[in-house]
């Protein structure tokens, strides 16, 4: 079919060699910067640590991989984890973009307000709102609560439901860029679709579902298929609210990862090998499960 | 009739809407509101309430009004003392928030242009022309995001370091022009949507592939290319971990926003308002370059395109 | 590639050029602030965190001193010049990934082997095993003092194991524990007689007051009369009683923490369960071969233990997770921390910056502290606090009193002195590329002699890893908390977490802190924190500490 296309036109060898210039150097700083560099990582993951500071290659090239199998209460729960925060950032925060996104493309009251405010986060340091969450679940709420009820909570929303506290916050600055991109997407509906629905009558709940989703789909679904990726990488910001103190119960496998490798409360250079091995395994599984969304949601989205 | 009660359903939907945005702004407005003040709030009162020197009892005071009257030494002491050192063989030693400011400024400014080039061309290269390269570029970009690599830190150091760009402007800049992103998605869409009628017209009229990428393509794609450089922009400006690594001789104001707020020196500077004052000083030129280019930011950015 | 190299160079070039003119040095080897060219030069860095930079430069002055007409250093040139720069820069996390630019660093948390293995560090085999006869150290014996002689054998092991040489030596001690405000202690009766009652002293005291108080003083946990931890909860029920005590004073709370950092907790009460076990049973748990070692066979219903006896080599090592005094310490801190009631019943998500501060304003406050959990580096940390009382409140820095709380013991424990965990992976070496190796080296001599570790534990409170005894005049200098540290410590014996066993070596996530001491599996679920598990009742001491060895056993054959 590609090939097809290529020889109907004319032209096509110019057109190749124009294509070749074209991707030629982001395609070395890819080669160098993304291959070769994590050539070296991806090793890691057959060899072990000799003890001394150096990584060799061991006698029983799997033994990180059967690491993996003995870890697996700790992976499985991570997993769980990932998945509730895929949920709630990639499909609520997603819905949610998406009807704010709605609110503003119809340029209802306020909407340039609501905007500002709405992709702030992606504009402020991430320090900036950490550091001001925290300290609204930790001081503000408790002294508040203290000031109207008489008597401080015992414990803070960040200590008796960590994971869920952590995942309001994901959601709470995740709107920025998916509102440029929604928005973006729903001006180039053709106004005479929107016309025609006005003309039959239809509600704007109804015109929002059946008309203006569906015809944006693609963008949605483009963006669910990246999502998918990120819930093997997603650290959900848990390292800035609690350093590498989670608890296991609380792990994604983003943090996970991250924290075997660079906590030195419960990982060390001798995980690196391990950590390399199960990046690999979720690569594995991150792949056909990129694919198989997106032929889902594209297949769904062209037909 | 008919139509009173259509707007009043109209009106349900909206106001739905319309709440939950005015929650989400007056939790905005509150957090912002509660930073600015602790800023202008007495470092002492903070900590210790304004009945402890009176010589009451302490019992600090995080959450309400300056009761001892507003005052900007916080400002005043935070910029004297957000001073970073740099590390290897940087051109000064010690870089203030102006110097910290150059730096952040040549590190987003240089790594949002590289990012968006590489990502534009990529995007355009694998949109417009069917090869089968094409395919395997696009399916390639959406695993690299699904690839956790970890540990990689050290190999590119050495990377850098053999190819003689380690901690240098220029070295970071060709670092982060990978196409491996987002941004590589929303120019892929942006060029799929261009119709193919537009480029068969201008061969017809005997424009080269070049000519007709540059001189017609790019400029209707420029909305996107401003936005995708202005979002990287934010991003590297805010981003700390990549030049604290990788530019240590140029400490970013990033950089210094972050070891300030996570400091554990016994210093003037280790107030809470002290800290807010400075990451807001910090914060001021995206805030200003936000405001500047809010208005650019309103474009039809899409990243699959509409249906049609 | 090329192009890019090409690009990337005539860049660097374009940047380099443009700046060249306006910043002098350039392209030469930019010459230290304070470089003297009539002395032998010497550049030597330090991370100002836990013990600040005071105390090297007092050494260097001494050293600069010591030197001052001294030639052999360098042709030509007369005396000494030693710059020390300090900032957080130098922490070893972060030096670790770049190339040196000091002769001399001291620097906390270094990976030893990873750091070597860059060929960064010279070896310095010589310094830490030449004599210091010529400083006045010689042995009763007559045998010679050497750095290598002051160091635990565990040191001693583990710096060598890879090729017999040293290429750091360590830095200082980081202890674990309970910090206690001894003025409150006094006034409030917190201190108990050999009956066990509350021992208050009473206001504006006389000398004589103060003298019938320190006798009436109940020998604390070392069983002895007349020292340090007189009066103190020598057992874990008066400790728990103490608590008790202090919970039902209104306007007292036993604890103060860091909710941000529960882990100090968990360390704290660590201190109990290797003081527990001895220096000789705990030290089993690096070097992993040891006979006849007590192990909890079960645990009775009433709390008591039954006891059996096994030999451990590294295959069978997870059985280490028995010991009992692992089962103690859990059980102490889900008796002290479990509820909520001896934190002051509230919230406390401060991080320890803020608990340090807390604890230390609670004097004037409606709810006063009796004690923190926090490493002993603490009152450097907290320094900005005590300048504050002494702003505001008038209380001049250092008339604050406050001491270590020596680990009571446990049930069946006998009273003795206390065994340490030094939990710190602080060292100091010397740059490969120091150009005056001579002189790099001297000065590390000079920095392990006694008398110079001595002047360190008097100017930041903290004990140096390794065996010296601190002077009088030394002791008299340190505050009243550095003075309790100085006390306990040296009669005291110390832990350190290394060894030369290959397993450990090898593996040395599983022997961290966060794994070998807080990782359960209890019902199949993995619990990596004592301190929420008690606090939500995921699990009971006894279930956790069930939990270390049901993880262990489970992990142990993935080991490499």
């Amino acid at each position: 079919m590609k090939t097809l296309n290529r020889k109907k036109h004319r032209g096509s060898k110019g057109e190749f060699i124009f294509y070749l210039a074209l991707i030629a150097l982001p395609i070395i700083q890819v080669l160098i910067f993304y291959f070769y560099v994590n050539f070296n990582s991806i090793m890691m993951a057959f060899q072990s640590y000799d003890g001394y500071g150096d990584y060799v290659f061991d006698s029983n090239p799997w033994a990180n991989f059967s690491e993996i199998w003995a870890n697996m209460p700790t992976i499985w729960v991570a997993l769980k984890n990932s998945l509730v925060v895929w949920i709630f950032t990639a499909v609520l925060g997603t819905f949610l973009a998406l009807v704010f996104s709605y609110y503003i493309y119809k340029g209802w009251i306020l909407s340039k307000t609501f905007k500002f405010f709405l992709f702030l986060p992606s504009v402020l340091p991430s320090i900036l709102l950490v550091l001001v969450f925290k300290f609204f679940v930790n001081e503000a709420i408790p002294g508040y609560t203290e000031a109207l009820t008489g008597s401080a909570p015992e414990f803070t929303l960040l200590q008796n439901s960590f994971l869920p506290t952590v995942i309001f916050y994901n959601v709470w600055i995740c709107f920025g860029t998916q509102l440029l991109i929604n928005t973006g997407a729903m001006s180039q509906i053709p106004p005479e679709i929107i016309e025609a629905g006005k003309v039959d009558g239809v509600s704007t709940i109804r015109e929002f579902f059946s008309i203006v989703l569906p015809m944006i789909l693609p963008t949605i679904s483009t963006f669910l298929i990246a999502s998918v990726a990120t819930i093997f990488t997603n650290q959900a910001n848990i390292y800035a609210f609690i350093g590498d103190g989670a608890e296991v119960a609380d792990y994604t496998i983003g943090y996970y990862l991250f924290i075997l490798v660079e906590s030195d409360l419960h990982g060390g250079p001798d995980q690196y090998t391990y950590a390399s091995a199960l990046g690999i395994v979720c690569t594995l599984i991150a792949f056909p499960l990129t694919l198989g969304v997106r032929r889902l949601l594209e297949g769904k989205g062209d037909e | 009739m008919d139509k009173k009660v259509k707007k009043k359903k109209v009106n349900v939907f909206a106001i739905a809407i319309a709440v939950l945005l005015a929650l989400y702004m007056l939790s905005m407005v509150v957090s912002l509101f509660w930073v600015l003040m602790t800023t202008v709030k007495d470092a002492g009162e903070y900590k210790y309430g304004a009945a402890f020197f009176e010589g009451g009892l302490a019992k600090s005071n995080t959450i309400w009004f300056p009761k001892m009257g507003i005052t900007f030494e916080n400002y005043v002491i935070a910029f004297q003392n957000f001073v970073l050192e740099g590390d290897g063989e940087g051109l000064q030693k010690s870089y203030n928030i102006f110097a910290q400011f150059v730096n952040s400024f040549l590190y987003s400014g240089g790594c949002a242009l590289t990012v968006t080039l590489s990502s534009c061309v990529m995007g355009y290269a694998t949109a417009r022309f069917k090869f089968r390269l094409s395919n395997i570029i696009y399916s390639f970009v959406l695993i690299s995001l699904a690839l956790p690599i970890v540990g990689a830190m050290p190999s590119e150091i050495a990377v850098a370091d053999s190819l003689g760009i380690f901690d240098t402007f220029p070295g970071i800049w060709i670092m982060r022009a990978s196409f491996l992103n987002t941004y590589f998605l929303i120019f892929y869409a942006q060029f799929k949507m261009i119709p193919k009628d537009y480029t068969e017209a201008a061969k017809i009229d005997g424009a080269s592939s070049f000519g007709v990428m540059v001189k017609i393509i790019f400029p209707l794609a420029m909305g996107t290319i401003t936005t995708v450089f202005v979002l990287a922009f934010i991003f590297y400006w805010n981003d700390f971990q990549i030049p604290m690594v990788y530019l240590p001789s140029y400490p970013v104001a990033a950089l210094g926003m972050y070891k300030f707020s996570v400091l554990t020196d016994p210093d003037e500077i280790n107030h809470i308002p002290v800290r807010l004052a400075g990451i807001c000083l910090m914060a001021l030129p995206i805030v200003v370059f936000y405001g500047i280019f809010n208005r650019k930011l309103n474009v039809n950015l899409s990243v699959g395109g509409i249906k049609g | 590639m090329k192009f890019k190299k090409i690009t990337a160079l005539a860049a660097t070039l374009v940047i380099g050029a443009s700046t060249c003119g306006v910043f002098s040095g350039c392209g030469t080897v930019v010459e230290e602030e304070g470089y003297d060219p009539t002395k032998a030069n010497l550049t030597v860095a330090t991370y100002d965190g836990g013990v600040g930079e005071a105390w090297l430069k007092e050494a260097a002055a001494r050293f600069t001193e010591m030197h001052k007409n001294s030639t052999h250093f360098q042709e030509g040139r007369t005396g000494v010049n030693i710059m020390v720069s300090a900032s957080d820069k130098y922490a070893g996390s972060t030096i670790g990934e770049k190339s040196l630019d000091k002769d001399v660093y001291f620097t906390e948390s270094v990976e030893y082997y990873t750091f070597i293995n860059q060929d960064k560090v010279a070896n310095i085999t010589d310094v830490v095993k030449a004599s210091l006869e010529d400083y006045g150290e010689v042995n009763s014996d007559g045998t010679p003092v050497t750095i290598e002689s002051k160091l635990d054998a565990s040191f001693q092991d583990y710096l060598t194991a890879k090729d017999g040489n040293y290429y750091m030596i360590p830095f200082y001690d980081g202890f674990y524990g309970f910090i206690y405000d001894v003025d409150l202690f006094e006034e409030q009766g917190f201190y108990v007689d050999d009956n066990g009652n509350p021992l208050k002293l009473k206001k504006n005291a006389t000398e004589a007051d103060r003298k019938t108080f320190e006798e009436k003083k109940s020998d604390g946990p070392d069983g002895l009369p007349n020292t340090y931890d007189d009066g103190l909860p020598a057992t874990y029920q008066q400790l728990i009683d103490l608590c008790e005590y202090i919970a039902g004073k209104s306007g007292y709370a036993p604890f103060c923490y860091s909710g941000q950092y529960v882990d100090y907790v968990t360390k704290a009460f660590r201190s109990a369960a290797v003081d527990y076990e001895g220096y000789d049973a705990f030290k089993v748990n690096y070097t992993l071969t040891g006979d006849d070692v007590k192990l909890v066979k079960s645990i009775n219903s009433d709390g008591s233990l039954e006891f059996e006896y096994k030999d451990i080599q590294p295959s069978n090592a997870y059985e280490l997770q028995k010991q009992a005094g692992k089962y103690y310490a859990l059980w102490l801190q889900e008796q002290l921390f479990g509820e909520p009631k001896y934190t002051g019943g509230t919230y406390n998500t401060f991080d320890y910056l803020v608990a340090q501060e807390k604890f230390v304003s609670s004097k004037y406050s409606s709810l006063r502290y009796a004690m923190l959990a926090e490493g002993v580096w603490w009152e450097n940390e907290a320094e900005k606090v005590f300048n504050d009382m002494e702003e505001f409140k008038g209380e001049a820095k250092g008339s604050r009193r406050f001491g270590l709380l020596p680990m009571p013991k446990a049930p069946g424990q006998e009273a003795g002195r206390q065994t340490m965990f030094s939990a710190n992976s602080s060292f100091g070496f010397i740059n490969k590329s120091c150009e005056n190796m001579e002189l790099a080296k001297e000065f590390m001599r000079f920095l392990h002699t006694d008398s110079e570790m001595s002047k360190f534990s008097a100017s930041t409170s903290i004990p140096r890893s390794l065996n010296y005894e601190v002077s009088k005049e030394d002791r008299a200098n340190a505050t009243h908390f550095g003075k309790t540290l100085i006390d306990m410590r040296a009669q005291a014996k110390v832990i350190y977490p290394y060894s030369s066993e290959s397993l450990v070596l090898k593996n040395p996530s599983n022997f961290t802190e966060g794994i070998w001491f807080s990782t359960a599996k209890v019902d199949g679920r993995v619990m990596n924190n004592p301190f929420t598990a008690f606090q939500n009742k995921t699990a009971t001491s006894a279930q956790f500490f069930n939990g270390l060895y049901t993880y262990q056993k489970d992990q142990w054959s993935t080991l490499k």
